[in-house]
């Protein structure tokens, strides 16, 4: 099922919930997990998160606004769209916006059709479940598309 | 002569089978335009044609079809019952896809796991009763623990600018005319329960109707949960105790006999 708003296009497959929102002009966010979402959150997920099953999967990709020495396709934001396949060994519960018991967390920067955007993924579950879970965020991942800002 | 009586009996016996022929055509024919069988597992009605056998009654209450029985009566308070789980149940709740007013895009698919129980309530802009749902759901408590999501028809139907205006804080307002079809709703103020799958659905009119319709829904699941448990829990036993060779009739199940 296809979720489009705000210049973002993400496919979600069956049991994952998902929204496009946008809280100021010309930046939007993402969230997709598979489990259901709280429909009132923060950027980086903080009730999702908090809400999530034992085991479960949590996407957010947050758009930032140029300006203020942040420029897209340079520094934090040079790397040109996401890195996949995702990298099990780059999950860490350290890399947790909001910390909670049983979760790891994984956060990229990047630009895509000039537009600076991160990738915060949050896993839940062990670590027999992970490359199942990683295989599905990869398929969720590959079908976002971005278009230029408007 | 005999030739001639051989030559008549043929032709009327071709006649015959041509008249029973008809018959049996007819009799099927008849059968069917009346259906299967009550109980005989026909197949389900379209969501089109439930739709069409629930609109709303006279008084402001509906139920699904199915429950009919179990749920005819109107209650005090404006609501008449959500229908009783298991007499009519989706096998899976549909997901709920659409926009919302200020133009965001939300896709709520209730397979997933879930913190609490969904109540989508289905909303106009226009209809007097809705009023005072729209009002409530953003200043009361909701009704035993649940999410309430405010689903809306789409753009074609509604205008985003006067859902903005009545979009209750807290509460997420979803425009989505497919799920208003997919769930055949007949007319609002509609609401489901839903945890995984519907477990009850059904009419309310006033605040008070609707906590009552939530509560009972969510004691009847209670009840089929552990009406459940019940021959789960004793094939658990019967297992156990036949795998320490102790079956029906066992002397130790009776320790009164042994005494005497």
């Amino acid at each position: 099922m296809i979720l489009a708003a705000h210049g973002m296009r993400i496919e979600l497959p069956g049991g994952w919930s998902g929204r496009l929102f946008s809280r100021s002009p010309h930046t939007a966010t993402l969230h997709a997990g598979d489990f259901q979402l709280p429909l009132d959150d923060g950027e980086f997920g903080d009730l999702s998160t908090s809400v999530m099953p034992g085991v479960g999967s949590f996407v957010a990709v947050t758009e930032y606004r140029p300006g203020a020495g942040l420029k897209p396709g340079a520094g934090l934001f040079a790397p040109r769209g996401l890195r996949l396949p995702l990298d099990p060994a780059e999950f860490a519960a350290n890399r947790l916006a909001h910390p909670h018991p049983g979760q790891a967390g994984t956060q990229q920067f990047f630009t895509s059709s000039g537009r600076p955007l991160c990738l915060y993924v949050v896993v839940a579950g062990p670590r027999t479940v992970r490359r199942r879970q990683l295989l599905a965020l990869d398929h969720v991942l590959g079908s976002l598309r971005i278009e230029p800002p408007a | 002569m005999i030739v001639a009586l051989v030559a008549v009996e043929t032709a009327l016996l071709v006649v015959l089978v041509v008249l029973v022929a008809g018959l049996l055509r007819s009799h099927a024919e008849l059968l069917r335009r009346v259906g299967p069988a009550e109980g005989g597992g026909g197949a389900e009605a379209p969501a089109g044609a439930r739709a069409a056998a629930d609109e709303p009654r006279p008084g402001g209450s509906a139920v699904r079809a199915g429950a009919r029985a179990a749920a005819d009566e109107p209650r005090p308070g404006g609501a008449a019952p959500l229908a009783a789980p298991g007499a009519f149940r989706e096998p899976r709740a549909a997901p709920v896809v659409g926009t919302t007013p200020t133009g965001d895009a939300v896709k709520l698919d209730f397979d997933g796991a879930a913190a609490q129980p969904t109540l989508l309530a289905f909303l106009s802009s226009g209809c007097g009763t809705c009023a005072r749902f729209w009002q409530a759901l953003g200043e009361r408590e909701p009704p035993a623990g649940v999410r309430p999501v405010i689903v809306t028809r789409g753009g074609d139907r509604e205008r985003p600018a006067r859902l903005r205006t009545l979009a209750p804080a807290g509460v997420p307002v979803v425009m989505s005319s497919p799920a208003w079809q997919d769930y055949a709703v007949p007319g609002a103020p509609y609401f489901l329960l839903i945890d995984g799958e519907v477990r009850g659905e059904g009419v309310a009119t006033t605040w008070e109707g609707l906590v009552s319709l939530v509560a009972d829904a969510i004691e009847d699941a209670r009840l089929i949960e552990r009406s459940a448990a019940g021959p789960r829990r004793a094939r658990r036993v019967d297992a156990t105790l036949a795998a320490h060779g102790i079956g029906p009739g066992h002397p130790s199940l009776y320790p009164g006999r042994q005494a005497r």
